[in-house]
């Protein structure tokens, strides 16, 4: 008739059993939710490479990043915000986009935050280095000249987004109106992180301030790892983005534990 | 055993809210089928999700020493965008049952009868064939208690019969807490009953009397033929009308 329960699950594996399952739904879902999906996935990236390129070509000040080409500078910065950018977004919509998934009360909000989040994580991760073995293969110089720091790097961009994710999924649950927010800040950060324009350029008083910006030492370290001509700015360090990142998630997690049955009710 | 010690519930939110339930204390014992009656906005549904663990009283405590499922009803649990197996699958995985995931697909695919449709989005389901996919997913795993918010309401009369059948075959092992203006159906799978009127619960051993005292408070008498079975609410007493 029924199946035999498993006798009394620990609470580790019940947790275990919850993200396998989330996993394979996030996937199935992530890929197939339109037919354009695992296609998008690559061509987004390479046009917003494209596009920039034929900008900065254009106006002419293709040559202006200190010690390396600019081609590969940009998609390393490119590949490495998206990649933040789409676990802060993707992550901050999974409460919302699997509040059906409540009524189970093995599944806490807290999961699909951290489920999503890793799947990015993992797909960006797989999209990098697809990219990075095609620009090779054109004969651009992206092998990384110190592979380890560089996977350092990209796993502290990884956690920033988590923590990130973690403070605005709970945000957004109560403020719909903070979704808004993120989405008019996102551009101002994107630029004050260097992602295209060099901020070797800014004069040193105004780095100071936009050294405030975790991201921006993200970017540049894990450049820094890929090429070993280029000229980090000064001051970036790997410790200010992993506090971010650790400071991020416990505020997150707290936030979690405090609010978790508002959000599972609602 | 399932206890409500002084459970205090209030929705907070825009449109204000006072108490919708003041203060309730009762004991479910082992193996009793309990049908919850009230008016529309009594309360039962918010009484179900408390027992179902998807909310928390805001005062006093419910002591649940069962496995509970989750409340069946008309929404949620599903994902809409997703079939009805990878639905089914994916509860069968959080339940712990990977292994047996075939076994459990199988099960619910006869219980609800979706034929082709279990395949397709729920989206494009109708709420009988939730109700359908959402008791026969519950049927397939082994719970203490089963909760039902009104999902048997849409059921046409074979899937009425499946459920009825399906809970008189677990007498003894395990028992419904069911919401339902229903009394046909209400009286065919409960023993007991619940009253839920102005945020108070009061409890009957006989559903019987819960069924009185509900029809009393709004101020009406279910149409009874003449008395044929035993108690009034004997089914075959009930004019067909009386579905609400």
């Amino acid at each position: 008739m029924s199946i035999p329960h498993a006798k009394q699950r620990s609470p580790y594996l019940v947790t275990w059993h919850v993200y396998s399952a989330l996993f394979m739904r996030e996937f199935s879902a992530r890929l197939t939710q339109d037919r354009f999906a695992p296609v998008w996935l690559f061509l987004q990236p390479i046009l917003h490479v494209v596009l920039l390129v034929a900008v900065r070509d254009m106006i002419g000040r293709g040559r202006l990043v200190p010690g390396v080409e600019f081609i590969p500078w940009l998609v390393i910065g490119l590949l490495t915000y998206f990649k933040f950018q789409a676990l802060w977004n993707r992550g901050m919509s999974a409460i919302n986009g699997n509040k059906a998934l409540f009524c189970y009360r093995q599944v806490h909000p807290t999961d699909t935050v951290i489920v999503r989040c890793t799947m990015e994580g993992v797909l960006h991760s797989i999209v990098a280095l697809i990219m990075i073995t095609i620009f090779v293969l054109l004969d651009f110089n992206m092998i990384p000249h110190k592979p380890l720091e560089a996977i350092q790097v990209w796993l502290g961009v990884a956690l920033l987004g988590l923590g990130f994710a973690l403070c605005f999924s709970v945000l957004v649950t109560f403020f719909p109106e903070a979704g808004k927010i993120v989405s008019l800040v996102s551009l101002p950060l994107y630029l004050l992180s260097g992602v295209m324009i060099p901020m070797q350029m800014m004069p040193r008083a105004i780095q100071e301030y936009l050294l405030y910006n975790p991201m921006l030492h993200a970017i540049e370290l894990i450049r820094g790892s890929f090429f070993s001509t280029y000229h980090m700015l000064r001051g970036v360090e790997l410790s200010y983005v992993y506090e971010w990142a650790i400071c991020t998630i416990l505020l997150g997690l707290m936030l979690h534990v405090r609010f978790k049955m508002r959000m599972v009710s609602r | 055993m399932l206890e409500a010690r002084n459970v205090w519930k209030r929705y907070h939110g825009p449109f204000g809210g006072g108490w919708v339930l003041k203060g309730l204390n009762f004991k479910i014992p082992r193996g009793v089928s309990v049908g919850i009656v009230g008016k529309n906005g009594a309360g039962k549904s918010t009484l179900l999700q408390l027992l179902g663990g998807m909310d928390k009283p805001d005062k006093g405590e419910i002591i649940e020493r069962c496995r509970i499922s989750w409340p069946i009803g008309l929404s949620g649990g599903f994902q809409a965008s997703m079939t009805g197996r990878q639905n089914v699958k994916f509860v069968t995985r959080i339940q712990g049952g990977n292994k047996h995931v075939d076994e459990v697909i199988k099960e619910v695919e006869d219980f609800a009868e979706l034929g082709p449709a279990f395949d397709k989005p729920i989206a494009t389901y109708s709420s009988g064939m939730k109700s359908r996919l959402g008791f026969g997913l519950s049927l397939a795993f082994d719970f203490d208690v089963y909760l039902s918010d009104e999902a048997t309401a849409v059921g046409d009369v074979t899937f009425k019969e499946k459920a009825t059948k399906a809970f008189q075959d677990r007498v003894g092992r395990s028992s419904l807490i069911m919401v339902s203006h229903q009394v046909k159906i209400l009286r065919d799978l409960c023993q007991s009953g619940i009253f839920l009127h102005n945020g108070e619960a009061i409890w009957y051993d006989q559903l019987d009397d819960a069924l009185d005292a509900y029809y009393e408070s709004i101020g009406r008498v279910p149409a009874h033929k003449k008395k044929k079975g035993r108690g009034k609410y004997d089914r075959s007493n009930l004019t067909e009308d009386d579905e609400d």
